[in-house]
């Protein structure tokens, strides 16, 4: 007989949510977390979008420690000296479990896991799972930590997009350079009424922001900034390829972004409290790896679920959603008496059929766009600079008709470029 | 912070510099990246950690490519990977975010050894 009916590896939305409803269905479950404290090993960008932890928690708006309800969404496209910006907010985006919150993944993780522990399941911490143990057909059947070897009849993977495992569970190969992004963040300090009044956000209300363009100096990425409480966290994601040409690191990217006319006086007088970095997968549905074998299944980011569109990046409410499908599936198959990857076939079901399969499907097409239009991140930002200072700028010389103005603006990157950009787009979303 | 390292020795912590880097120099790694005006050594310092001085998690190989080892220096948020305008390498785990992206960056070339650190070592974040 096994140790353990499941052991889960992380602690994170997927892994927190997968021990929940494992714990709820009577199972004898384990989490190995190699942070300390559940949570001290993440970081997030920080905005996530409700819906998925209502399904699991419908308590969670008078439990979660949540930052701020996000109220504006905002895209800028900036050059070196110009930002031109959307800004966008509306009733049906504050919509009780249509809305969205930034989050701190340190705080937020724990509360997670006190969830899944009230529940009953078992936590170690502090160590991290070195490899997997496998009987001689090659099924998994449990973990090896230290100096330990805990066996159990499922193991969840949930150890996120740095995952060492999930070669050894699914023969997953390490994802390519051009399919996976870094993302460098810092937390900055700000009195609280500070944020409100800079973001003209009403109290416990903030934004998200995006910027792309100079932001990532033409690379392919942009910035991001989400308000929490009291502090801003603002960061950088590019992808990992393309930034080997950069005549500037990441980090010193980050730098310039903060002294950008358009943030340096939303982040002014704020003291940085933390620097952290962490990949996001950028490759959609096809990097993904088999979400099951004999043993074992892959939620969250683990299995690279995750997606960047540009205006919107996408992660935790996916490991959410499948870490609760995850959980339910495994207690369903040891319910059965068989946890190989035939008994595990309704996880992938119940994947395919809620929103997190359906869109990494849909906008699988999305990755390539993004990479093989690199005049989004260099000439539609100078491109839109450019126009708004012909509509914006007054000097007293004589003002040329319209049309005359933009013409050569246009003609920069080419009305047929232009279309074919907006055509590929659309196509890929 | 000081750490050990079978691979490189660790340099620079009060530079403002993170390279030593003069703009005009006619180096190829001048050529190859901008001087910096970041210290993000002044960054990593407002960070938790828990430094295992006894064990490197992360080893590059010996005398790792100048071209693979300036990939690592363009895509570590830590800027834990630096050259300087002579040209000379030096790497330190210590402050290292465990992102992992050196591993997927160089991971088939000079990264040798990629390892979560030993039990409770390593980053500890307080906000995420």
């Amino acid at each position: 007989m096994a140790d353990f009916d499941a052991i889960v590896v992380g602690s994170g939305c997927a892994g927190a949510v997968a021990a929940h409803e494992l714990a709820s269905a009577q199972k004898n479950t384990l989490v190995i977390e190699r942070g300390e404290r559940n949570g001290a090993k993440n970081m997030s960008g920080g905005r996530l979008y409700t819906h998925s932890l209502a399904a699991v928690f419908p308590e969670y708006k008078t439990e979660a420690p949540l930052e701020r309800r996000i109220a504006h969404e905002r895209l800028s496209f900036i050059t070196d000296d110009a930002c031109t910006t959307v800004d966008f907010s509306s009733g049906q985006m504050l919509v009780p479990n249509s809305d969205s919150y930034s989050v701190l993944r340190a705080e937020f993780d724990e509360w997670l896991s006190s969830k899944a522990e009230s529940a009953g399941a078992e936590y170690i911490n502090g160590i991290a799972v070195e490899g997997l143990l496998k009987d001689d057909s090659g099924r998994v059947i449990g973990v090896r930590a230290g100096d330990d070897e805990i066996s159990a009849d499922i193991v969840i993977l949930a150890d996120g997009v740095n995952s060492l495992l999930s070669k050894e569970a699914v023969g997953f190969k390490a994802p390519l350079p051009s399919t996976m992004a870094v993302g460098i963040k810092q937390v900055i300090e700000l009195p609280e009424a500070v944020i409100s009044d800079r973001l003209l956000s009403q109290d416990g209300d903030g934004a998200a922001w995006l910027f792309v363009g100079d932001a990532t100096h033409g690379h392919i990425g942009g910035g991001f900034m989400y308000t929490n409480r009291a502090s801003i966290s603002l960061g950088l994601v590019a992808t990992i390829s393309d930034l080997f040409t950069a005549k500037r690191p990441i980090y010193q990217m980050l730098e310039d972004l903060k002294a950008h006319s358009a943030v340096a006086p939303l982040i002014k007088g704020g003291k940085v409290v933390e620097h952290s970095g962490h990949m996001v997968p950028e490759g959609g549905l096809k990097m993904m790896p088999p979400l099951t074998a004999d043993g074992v299944m892959l939620a969250g980011e683990s299995a690279m679920m995750c997606i960047n569109l540009g205006y919107m990046v996408r992660g935790m409410d996916y490991a959410i959603a499948a870490g609760m499908h995850a959980g339910r599936a495994a207690a369903a198959a040891l319910n059965k008496g068989d946890t190989s990857a035939a008994g595990l076939a309704d996880y992938q079901k119940a994947l395919e059929d809620s929103f997190v399969l359906q869109d990494l499907r849909q906008f699988s097409g999305f990755p390539h766009f993004m990479e093989s239009t690199t005049r989004l991140f260099k000439e539609y930002p100078q491109m839109l600079s450019d126009v708004m200072n012909t509509l914006f700028v007054v000097d007293g010389r004589p003002v040329a008709p319209l049309k005359k103005s933009l013409k050569p603006i246009v003609k920069q990157v080419g009305l047929i470029n232009m279309l074919k950009d907006v055509r590929g787009g659309i196509k890929a979303l | 912070m000081s750490a050990k390292s079978n691979t490189i020795t660790v340099a620079n912590e009060n530079s403002s510099n993170d390279f030593g880097l003069e703009k005009g120099l006619k180096t190829a790694i001048v050529t190859a990246i901008d001087s910096l005006t970041v210290n993000t050594d002044e960054y990593l310092a407002l960070n938790k950690y828990e430094v295992d001085e006894a064990n490197a998690h992360i080893e590059l190989i010996d005398n790792p490519s100048e071209e693979e080892f300036l990939k690592l220096v363009r895509v570590c948020p830590a800027a834990l990977y630096k050259i300087d305008a002579e040209g000379k390498q030096s790497f330190d785990y210590a402050g290292c975010l465990e992102c992992g992206t050196c591993r997927i960056a160089c991971g088939d070339t000079i990264i040798a050894k990629w390892e979560n650190p030993q039990p409770t070592m390593g980053i500890i974040y307080r906000y995420g």
